[in-house]
This record gives structure tokens, C-alpha cells and sequence, in this order.
């Protein structure tokens, strides 16, 4: 069963921002539940804090949260080959290299590798050390809850602003700046690419008493300067958000102290405060994401494990119902095939025994042998058959008649089934096409031949084959 | 947990052997069935020339059985019929061998020789007997010019007839 809920819980400092998001169909429905210090107003925390409780232990829900920045390490790494399998088994080795602590006291992820048009494979790299993941857990199991998933601040935001504020251009530098109560969140890509992230240890609360502003706006220039060009000519796409991005104020304040280096533009997304909340919960619940977790291995939510657990069993089910169904199709199809061929084995045996008379016992031979008792058959019963065969005595008669009418002696006439043989004596040579023709209208072949004759009749020889034997009725 | 695991490891193991025994059973069923489809074809079209056979066999039969049904199963003596039809004509008659045919019947042969009868006398004399049950049937004829107008003549006739068993 896939979940349509998840809570979102963000920490800034010591305010926790809880949400819950709702998908229904392809929308999500956020709706902020508490937004405050933990310890601000304890009974409203409480009934919070089992609200998410219950949920979870349902499992109608997923609870998820975002490793803040300044805990975590995002590394662009390319790989000098345009293997996709052979960079990935080099981009640990790059990861180590890059950054200031062993791999090993690590847990770390890539992000989906991308081909580049000079052949290389790119990845981001994601890591954070063991200690300060369980730092991170430790605050949550002091609020008794513990998150499904952990992803990583900077990418939930970029990828959220993304999705609210579509790339016009796809090498167009980007530059998000998430104002929090108590710490900045700065990001810097190209196009839809992730390239930087950096935090500033000040947030609003403390911008909008008028200290520390020139600091953090130095600070925020400086990380800027490593990374992109401070030409006010190239094209910069200026996103605020966080809570201090809906104080217009603030945000005026922010913008004309960054402006002596840079022009920033004042940009600020629809309901700013929430994105990270959102962000969080459309990574996690929207069809076609896939989120990103470091929550693995041994520190995996049991909950996640036993949905994963679930999705196998039904995969292992839907395999072996898959399995299942093609045997019995396969027997099914073959079962009906040799039923087939027995009912017309039957039909050949049944037509069999009632031509010979005798069962089949040379299966395959079937027509030869009834073809042979057939002709056996035809044999004996000749008789029987010829009983209802024309009589001879019509074109006996026939011929006889039209010889006495055209004044034709007949010295020898003998007729069988088959054949009409005639010697004799006619007046005129001509008349011998008469004849033929009455022979010929009884279904007779007829050779008629000159003989010598004297000299007022000419001697013929008629003989006359059956053409073709009347059939039976 | 452990038994989860090992629940979803038994149910991998079952869809396996299901899968490869129904893509072996698919490939024998591809195998023997095109073999079986071409015996079908076959048999197709030995019934239908057996259904031919039987048909031309059931027509060969249905001759005996007609007379089976129909006659007495004896013929009518030639030398009464030939008598009765050829009164005061110069006719020899001679009763040949039977022949043998279908089991419990046989073919009666009489050849009669004959001299100064005219043919409308042969005719009607031939269509007489040719109307008896079983009917005498003329195999063979053959006729030469007598001295005067009549002609003479040799007939063979046969008649099948019940065999005495």
C-alpha cells in the first residue's frame, strides 16, 4: 500500500516546523500543524507530537526530515570516462580525495550520474559523517519520534524551487537564498544542476534586529565570488524563500546589502516558510520522484523496511501467479491440442471401421488401406453395381435401327460393358458419319473405318470404347 | 524481522522455480505443439479423404442392400423366361459356373445361343428378362445375319443370387 501522508518535520535553531502533506490523485495539500520553540507551548507540542506518533505507528504515514546543510557535504564529481558503471566505481575514491574526513566515517550517496557533452559522467555526491547523522537522529528520539526518511536540506530546496519556479534558460545561473529564523541556506547552479550549497550560521531573527547584516552580507558575497561571476551583466535568476523572505522589510534590508557586489533581483515564491516542508513531502509522496535518504542500512526506518519487504512479497506473488499462469496455459493449450487430435483420430477410426469394416490398427495408414479395401470393394460388388447400369439393349437398338433405316448390312455386331464392335456393308461411304453420331449420342468413343467393299457398298468397321461409365445415383 | 526476511526469501525461491517452470513448460508446450498442429493438419485432411472414401463405399453397399430389401434373392429361371417370351424360337440355353462375389452371394451365368429371330423379338425378349427381381443383365451380345431376315445371335446374362450356405 502506498501512503498519501507525510510529516514533515523542520528544525531551524530551536523552532520545529511540523506540516503534514495529503496527496490526492496527483495534488498535494500542505497544511502546517505546529510552528513554534518546542518548548513554547508545551500542550499543543504534546498533542502534536502524538498526532505524528499515532500515525506512524499505523504506518498510514511517513515522517521526514532535512540533514541541514552545515552537517551534510555536497560534492559535484566527474568521473573522465563515459562509462556509467565504471564512474561509479571511481566516485568513491573522487568523494575521498575531496573531502576533509575518511570515507569510511561516512554515510554517502550519488546522486543520479549524467552524461556531459565532452564524454565525462557527472554526479553530485551527498555525505555526512556517522557522528553528526546520529547527533541529528539523537534530536528527534528527545522528541519520540524517529524519521522514515533524512534528505539533504540544500537538494530538497533546490529541487522544490525548481518545480514552483520552472528554468527559462538552460545555462541560466541560479541563486537561491533561503532565509531562516536562525541560519542562511545559499545555493548556486546552472540550469536545473545543483552546483553549491553554503549556510550562514544568521537568520532572520537576528537580520531583522539590524545586527550582524554587513557580516552576513560579506559572508554570503564571498561564497558567491568562489563561484560565479559578480558581472552585473550575466544573467542571474535571483529566488528567496524561507520564513525571513515574507518580511518585506527584511527582505529589502538583505537585498540592498548584497547589492553593492551584486543585483540581486526580489524574487520570492508563494508562501516562502513552507518550502522546505513542501519540498520534503514532494520528494517523498509525488509518483515520479525519487527521494533520497540517509537513513540505510542498519539506521533504515523499520517501517521502510517492511514496505519494501511488502513491495517484494508482492513482486515474489506477482513472478510466481506469472510462473503459475504459464504452466497451466502451456498444459492448458497442450491438453487441448491432444484432445483435438484424439476426437479426430476417433472420426478417422469411426470412417475407418465403416469402410473396411475392420479396426484401424496401422494409425497413419489409414488412407492407403481403405483405399485398398475400396477397390476391393468395388471389385466384389460389380455385379451389385451393374444391375442398375444402363442396359445394353439401348444402344444396341439404337444402332440397329439407324443401320436398318439407312439400308446397312450388318455381317457382325458384338457389344460388352464397354465396347460396340460392328463389321459391315453400307450403300454410301457418307453414311458412316450417321452412324457414328447415333453411336456417339449413347456416351460411346467411336473409330469407324473404310474396308474395301465391291462396288456398290463399301465395308466399314465400327469400333466404339464407353466414354465414361454412368455414375451411381 | 529475521522471519520477514526469510519469509520473502521462501517467496522469491517459490516465484523462481514457478517462473522457470513455466517458461520450460512454454518453450515444450512451443515445441510439441507444433508438431501436434502438424499432425492435426494431417488428420484434417486424411478425414477428409476418408469421408470421400466412405461416401463412394456407402454408394458401392447401398447396391446390395437394395436388392437385399427388394428382391427374392433368386433369379427366375432362363429356360422359363425364355420359354415364356421366345415361344417357338430355336434358342439354346447353358448355365455357365457361378462366380463368387460378396459373402452369401453369387453371380448365375447362362449363355443362350439363338438363330432366325429379329430383333424386336431379341429386344423384348431382353427387356422381359431384365425385368425380373433380381434382373438377368446382358454382359455380352453378339449377332450375325441369319439366312433369311432373322438373325442369330450369342447372349451371356448374369444374375446375382443368394448363395445356398
Amino acid at each position: 500500500m502506498k501512503k498519501k501522508k507525510c510529516y514533515a518535520v523542520v528544525r531551524d535553531g530551536e523552532y520545529v516546523t511540523v506540516s503534514l502533506s495529503t496527496r490526492s490523485g496527483k495534488k498535494l495539500r500542505h497544511e502546517i500543524i505546529y510552528d513554534d520553540r518546542a518548548d513554547a507551548n508545551l500542550d499543543a507540542w504534546k498533542e502534536c507530537v502524538c498526532i505524528v506518533q499515532a500515525e506512524l505507528q499505523s504506518g498510514s504515514a511517513w515522517l521526514a526530515s532535512a540533514l541541514p546543510v552545515h552537517l551534510g557535504i555536497v560534492r559535484k564529481l566527474s568521473a573522465p570516462f563515459p562509462s556509467e558503471s565504471k564512474a561509479l566505481k571511481v566516485f568513491p575514491s573522487l568523494l575521498d580525495i575531496d573531502i576533509p574526513f575518511p570515507l569510511e566515517q561516512c554515510d554517502y550517496a550519488f546522486l543520479q550520474p549524467q552524461h556531459t557533452p565532452s564524454g565525462h559522467v557527472e554526479t553530485t555526491a551527498l555525505a555526512v559523517r556517522h557522528e553528526e547523522l546520529d547527533a541529528f537522529l539523537d534530536e528527534f528520539e528527545k522528541l519520540n519520534v524517529r524519521p522514515s526518511y533524512v534528505d539533504h536540506e540544500g537538494l530538497v530546496l533546490w529541487t522544490q524551487c525548481l518545480l514552483e519556479q520552472p528554468v527559462s534558460a538552460a545555462g541560466d545561473t541560479r541563486i537561491v537564498v533561503w532565509l531562516g529564523r536562525t541560519r542562511t541556506i545559499i545555493m548556486v547552479g546552472e540550469g536545473r544542476g545543483l552546483e553549491a550549497v553554503h549556510s550562514i550560521r544568521s537568520g532572520a531573527d537576528e537580520l531583522a534586529s539590524g545586527h550582524g547584516i554587513t557580516g552576513w552580507a560579506r559572508r554570503l558575497q564571498r561564497f558567491l565570488k568562489t563561484r560565479i561571476s559578480a558581472d552585473k551583466n550575466t544573467e542571474k535568476c535571483w529566488i528567496w524563500a524561507g520564513p525571513g523572505a515574507s518580511q518585506a522589510d527584511l527582505l529589502d534590508a538583505v537585498v540592498d546589502a548584497v547589492a553593492a557586489e551584486f543585483s540581486p533581483e526580489k524574487h520570492v515564491l508563494p508562501e516562502p516558510e513552507g518550502i522546505l516542508s513542501r519540498g520534503l513531502a514532494s520528494r517523498i509522496l509525488a509518483p515520479a520522484r525519487d527521494p533520497f535518504n540517509f537513513l540505510s542500512g542498519d539506521r533504515e526506518d523499520p517501517g521502510m523496511k517492511i514496505a519494501r519487504n511488502r513491495r517484494n512479497m508482492f513482486t515474489a506473488v506477482y513472478f510466481s501467479v506469472c510462473g503459475l499462469l504459464l504452466v497451466v496455459l502451456s498444459m492448458g493449450f497442450e491438453f487441448f491440442l491432444k484432445k483435438q487430435d484424439r476426437e479426430y483420430q476417433a472420426v478417422i477410426d469411426r470412417q475407418y471401421l465403416d469402410i473396411v469394416g475392420a479396426p484401424n490398427l496401422q494409425r497413419g495408414q489409414e488412407v492407403l488401406l481403405a483405399g485398398r479395401a475400396l477397390e476391393t470393394i468395388q471389385l466384389q460388388n460389380k455385379p451389385f453395381i451393374e444391375v442398375f447400369d444402363p442396359s445394353l439393349c439401348k444402344p444396341a437398338g439404337a444402332f440397329l435401327r439407324a443401320a436398318y433405316q439407312q439400308d446397312v448390312h450388318i455381317k457382325k455386331f458384338s457389344i460388352d460393358g464397354e465396347h460396340i464392335e460392328v463389321e459391315g456393308l453400307m450403300p454410301d461411304w457418307e453414311l458412316s458419319g450417321v452412324l457414328q453420331s447415333v453411336v456417339e449420342a449413347e456416351g460411346y468413343e467411336v473409330e469407324i473405318t473404310k474396308g474395301e467393299g465391291n462396288q456398290s457398298r463399301t465395308s466399314f468397321m465400327l469400333k466404339a470404347t464407353l466414354a465414361q461409365k454412368v455414375p451411381l445415383p | 524481522m529475521k522471519s520477514v526476511v526469510k519469509s520473502e526469501r521462501v517467496c522469491w525461491i517459490i516465484a523462481s522455480i514457478l517462473m522457470l517452470a513455466g517458461t520450460t513448460m512454454l518453450l515444450r508446450t512451443v515445441l510439441v505443439s507444433r508438431t501436434l498442429i502438424d499432425g492435426l493438419y494431417k488428420k484434417h485432411d486424411r478425414i477428409h479423404h476418408l469421408a470421400l472414401m466412405r461416401y463412394e463405399a456407402d454408394g458401392l453397399r447401398s447396391a446390395v442392400l437394395t436388392l437385399e430389401r427388394d428382391t427374392s434373392a433368386r433369379p427366375t429361371d432362363i429356360r422359363e423366361l425364355t420359354r415364356t417370351y421366345l415361344e417357338n424360337a430355336d434358342v439354346t440355353s447353358t448355365l455357365l459356373e457361378p462366380e463368387a462375389t460378396i459373402y452369401g452371394w453369387q453371380v448365375q451365368r447362362v449363355e443362350l445361343t439363338f438363330e432366325q429371330l429379329t430383333w424386336e423379338e431379341v429386344s423384348l425378349f431382353l427387356r422381359k428378362v431384365e425385368e425380373q427381381r433380381p434382373p438377368w443383365r446382358v454382359k455380352q451380345m453378339s449377332l450375325t445375319p441369319g439366312n433369311s431376315e432373322g438373325l442369330s445371335g450369342k447372349l451371356l446374362l448374369h444374375a446375382v443370387q443368394k448363395s445356398e450356405i
